[in-house]
């Protein structure tokens, strides 16, 4: 039974989550045949192609390891980033926080264009960087899409943070520096672990994302950084053979994947007392 | 906070009593360390603390929110600064258990705090401040969340632990019965300044100001001008009364306009009627109060007294009563 007043939130959801969803399952069984897509009977074939592997394993080993690498990155920015904003006072701290969030103001994909033309060889950058002896290129590297995705995700590791670091009562640091904690004991010992619901929240909100992330290997690894992300996007929208099933049958096994690893790990956080 | 000058006795209960706002807690914090005063000199045992920071104080606080953290049991609460002054772990359990066993806690040693009550809340706090025996311990009103059964009975806990371990407590309080019952010595405080300090007895039997006098219980104030004023002494006339109050204070001059201030329960109350000595009142409100029955009486045009009376005999709302009291009862206060 669903109460009345669930019922615009439980219709939301439905049209606009798990319809394209579901939608995205079925046509994961779907067989390719000359004339189109056959829906029945329901087929294995994208999933035996996906679960083979080959051509998975380099987009499954750079998402994995730049979602892993860009979550590092922001936590070791955001952190003091969001400690700072939690400390300052009054007008400052609204200012800080508004600029924190001032890139949402400009679509993604603008911003993402915008590194493009920051990170070409010809720009300041990169002629600073040739000046220095170093040859690598930052656009269609490793490097550059790392640097891509901490700029974009950013935001989103500040604000869970800074929301679970602003709530904490300035006394327990007085608490802590009475009973002969240094700041930095006081950091480690009091600070640090009452964040921690901020820290997973931030690490989710990052994690998660950019191991889907599509735009900025496109954008700023020019082909040469092919993620999961940018794999699926071929199959559905690019030029050569595209693979409807193959693409849905990546995004199940990617969603699946995600889930079974979230899944116990937001229940476990939920039992600690000091959530909520 | 202005011209504040205090000094506190090794092993002494003290408190800092006074109205919110009053500078109390201001004071507190500055012997904690989390202020720093614009001019003067703290001592702690006897050596210069200006500049020593909080963490390195040898004054431990109990906060008025207790500020416990909320992510440890109450254990590694009590235990947290042991640990931080680098004590061996098994010494750490030891003092810790002993801690606890001393506010009466081992049961719920594992909880964390928001499982527990408020009356408990304090006692890890006191715990958690006492544990690593400091040299004074501070409390900002560490009873001020708890309601008034839990209070009195934690009153007398707080009393008796400071007596057990020697230690030097100053406590701030608004509540003037807790200051009274709990100090050895106490001071009231008033707009950042002493108004006066002294033993609990010493502040009400002889209140210095017209504040402490009505602050610290009740009082009734009376107002005269000094009539004769001499080497021998001085003579003061009470408005509307024309008695003469016998002066031991000096430098009043003649002319002068003085207040007395004059407790109910130093207030004589006589029924029965005409001829009988004092000066003529009206009964206006009667309250009976357990111990003693409170009465507000007409007393001279637009006064009334507050008066606590035995219980027996009642006089009623209307009668003729008379008022008096020992000239020894009217006490000289200055005017703020």
């Amino acid at each position: 039974m669903i109460k009345r007043a669930a019922w615009p939130a439980t219709a939301w959801l439905a049209v606009f989550f798990v319809l394209p969803i579901a939608l995205i399952a079925v046509i994961s069984f779907a067989r390719r045949t000359p004339a189109g897509l056959d829906y029945w009977p329901p087929a294995l074939d994208a999933y035996r192609r996906a679960l083979e592997g080959v051509i998975l394993r380099g987009p499954v080993w750079n998402s994995a390891w730049l979602a892993a690498a860009t979550t590092a990155l922001c936590l070791a920015i955001g952190y003091p980033l969001a400690l700072t904003i939690a400390r300052a006072r009054g007008a400052w701290r609204h200012a800080l926080l508004f600029l924190v969030v001032l890139p949402f103001f400009t679509n993604f994909l603008v911003r993402t264009y915008a590194w493009f033309i920051l990170l070409s060889p010809e720009a300041p950058l990169g002629r600073a960087l040739r000046a220095c002896g170093v040859e690598t290129p930052l656009l269609g590297s490793a490097a550059g899409v790392l640097l891509g995705l901490v700029y974009g995700y950013l935001p989103f590791m500040v604000l869970p943070l800074y929301a679970s670091l602003e709530k904490q009562d300035p006394a327990l640091l007085d608490a802590a520096a009475d009973l002969g904690a240094s700041p930095w004991q006081a950091f480690r010992r009091v600070t640090l672990p009452l964040s921690r619901p901020g820290i997973a929240a931030g690490s989710l909100l990052v994690f998660v994302p950019v191991l889907g992330e599509f735009v900025v290997p496109r954008l700023l690894g020019g082909g040469k950084v092919p993620m999961l992300g940018t794999l699926i996007e071929d199959q559905f929208l690019g030029k050569v053979r595209p693979n409807w099933p193959f693409g849905a049958a990546l995004a199940v096994l990617l969603m699946l994947a995600v889930g079974a690893a979230l899944v116990p790990r937001l229940r476990g956080g939920k039992d600690a007392p000091w959530a909520a | 906070m202005d011209r504040v000058s205090l000094s506190v006795r090794r092993g002494e209960f003290f408190s800092l009593l006074g109205p919110s706002g009053c500078g109390k807690t201001t004071t507190l914090r500055l012997i904690a360390g989390f202020a720093t005063p614009d001019s003067g000199e703290l001592r702690i045992n006897g050596t210069r603390a200006n500049e020593v920071p909080p963490q390195r104080r040898d004054v431990n606080l109990v906060f008025q929110n207790y500020a416990l953290f909320p992510h440890l049991t109450v254990e590694r609460n009590v235990a947290f600064g042991l640990e931080i002054a680098g004590v061996r772990p098994a010494d750490i359990a030891v003092r810790v258990r002993d801690a606890l066993d001393m506010v009466q806690l081992n049961a719920v040693a594992a909880r964390r705090p928001n499982q527990l009550s408020g009356g408990q809340q304090q006692r890890v706090a006191l715990a958690r401040a006492l544990v690593t025996r400091p040299a004074v311990l501070l409390l900002d009103e560490p009873l001020g969340a708890l309601d008034l059964k839990l209070r009195k009975d934690m009153q007398l806990e707080l009393r008796a632990l400071q007596k057990k371990l020697g230690l030097t407590f100053i406590h701030v309080t608004h509540d003037q019965e807790e200051a009274l019952t709990l100090s050895d010595r106490l001071a009231v405080m008033h707009r950042g300044r002493v108004a006066q300090q002294g033993t609990p007895a010493e502040l009400y039997e002889r209140p210095a100001t017209r504040f402490v006098a009505d602050f610290l219980g009740e009082s009734n104030f009376l107002e005269g001008e000094v009539v004769s004023a001499g080497a021998a002494g001085a003579r003061a006339r009470l408005d509307g009364l024309g008695a003469e109050v016998e002066l031991a204070a000096d430098g009043l001059r003649a002319g002068q306009r003085v207040t007395f201030a004059l407790r109910p329960e130093r207030v004589q109350l006589r029924t029965g009627g005409g001829g009988v000595p004092g000066w003529p009142a009206t009964v206006e409100d009667v309250a009976y109060g357990g111990r003693d029955t409170r009465y507000r009486v007409a007393f001279l045009p637009g006064k009334s007294l507050l008066v606590r009376a035995p219980n027996a005999p009642r006089a009623q709302v209307g009668e003729r009563v008379a008022v008096g009291w020992e000239p020894a009862d009217l006490r000289l206060v200055s005017g703020d």
